[in-house]
């Protein structure tokens, strides 16, 4: 299980959800939002927690999903957030792929 | 076609507490053919495991993955309640999103909520007004920024 990641390595998040209808649309265009704001040409994808893919390297989920996700991607960071929107876990991600630090798990 | 329409909208609800706030969504859900009834078991079994509470007074009730066959077309239904009801610990939702989709059609609808949610003038008049052409307005303006 990997607990932390260079932030230079990360191209892609994934931002797993549950069913995909609401809350987590909002989730990922706060995130998407968030990068563009800080000029970061990282990709975030959308998927169903159960089609997380195996290799990926970053998952954001909510805590809910967050032991789910790590089963389907064993290798990831997993980083796990309660608020959809605003969860301070979110500027955290973002202002350390922004400085180049280490992305960890959280 | 608009997404959100005056015949699920309900303004100046009164909920005995926020499983009532959801079955009222739902059930708008319902009665304007946008689902089925066994949708809105769902909504309410999602919010115990997640909540839809997003900030600012506004929670999105939705039904979880298994759901997803007993939603016929996409649809919003609005509860607007001045009073308020507990949606979290400390934390109070005036407007109530239910959300029935199968698609991407309501990605606009939710854009538009979110903007709501990040100006707390907006939200208030939302959560305030008599006229529900503001929110139905507010919810289905027209977007030129899709991703």
């Amino acid at each position: 299980m990997a607990t932390s990641i260079p932030a230079a390595s990360v191209d892609t998040i994934v931002f797993a959800c549950e069913a995909g209808i609401g809350s987590s649309i909002m989730g990922v265009n706060a995130l998407k939002k968030k990068l563009k704001q800080a000029n970061l040409n990282v990709n975030v994808i959308h998927k169903p927690v159960r089609a997380v893919p195996t290799d990926a390297k970053v998952v954001v989920a909510h805590k809910g999903l967050a032991d789910f996700a790590r089963k389907q991607a064993p290798n990831a960071v997993i980083i796990s957030f309660s608020q959809f929107l605003n969860d301070p876990v979110f500027d955290k991600l973002v202002q350390n792929l922004k400085a180049g630090a280490d992305i960890v798990e959280a | 076609m608009a997404i959100v329409s005056i015949e699920t909208v309900r303004l100046q609800v009164q909920v005995r507490d926020k499983q009532d706030a959801i079955r009222q969504a739902g059930e708008l859900l319902v009665q304007g053919g946008c689902v089925a009834p066994a949708y809105v078991s769902g909504m309410l079994a999602r919010e115990q495991t997640m909540s839809t509470y997003l900030g600012n007074g506004v929670a999105i009730p939705h039904g979880q993955h298994e759901n997803l066959a007993d939603v016929r077309r996409t649809g919003i239904s609005v509860l607007q309640i001045p009073e308020g009801v507990e949606w979290e610990p400390g934390e109070r939702a005036y407007l109530i999103i239910g959300i029935a989709a199968n698609a991407d059609e309501h990605v606009g609808v939710l854009a538009n909520l979110a903007e709501v949610i990040e100006d707390p003038d907006a939200a208030e008049q939302l959560a305030r007004t008599t006229d529900p052409m503001l929110i139905i307005e507010r919810l289905n303006r027209e977007r030129d920024d899709e991703a």
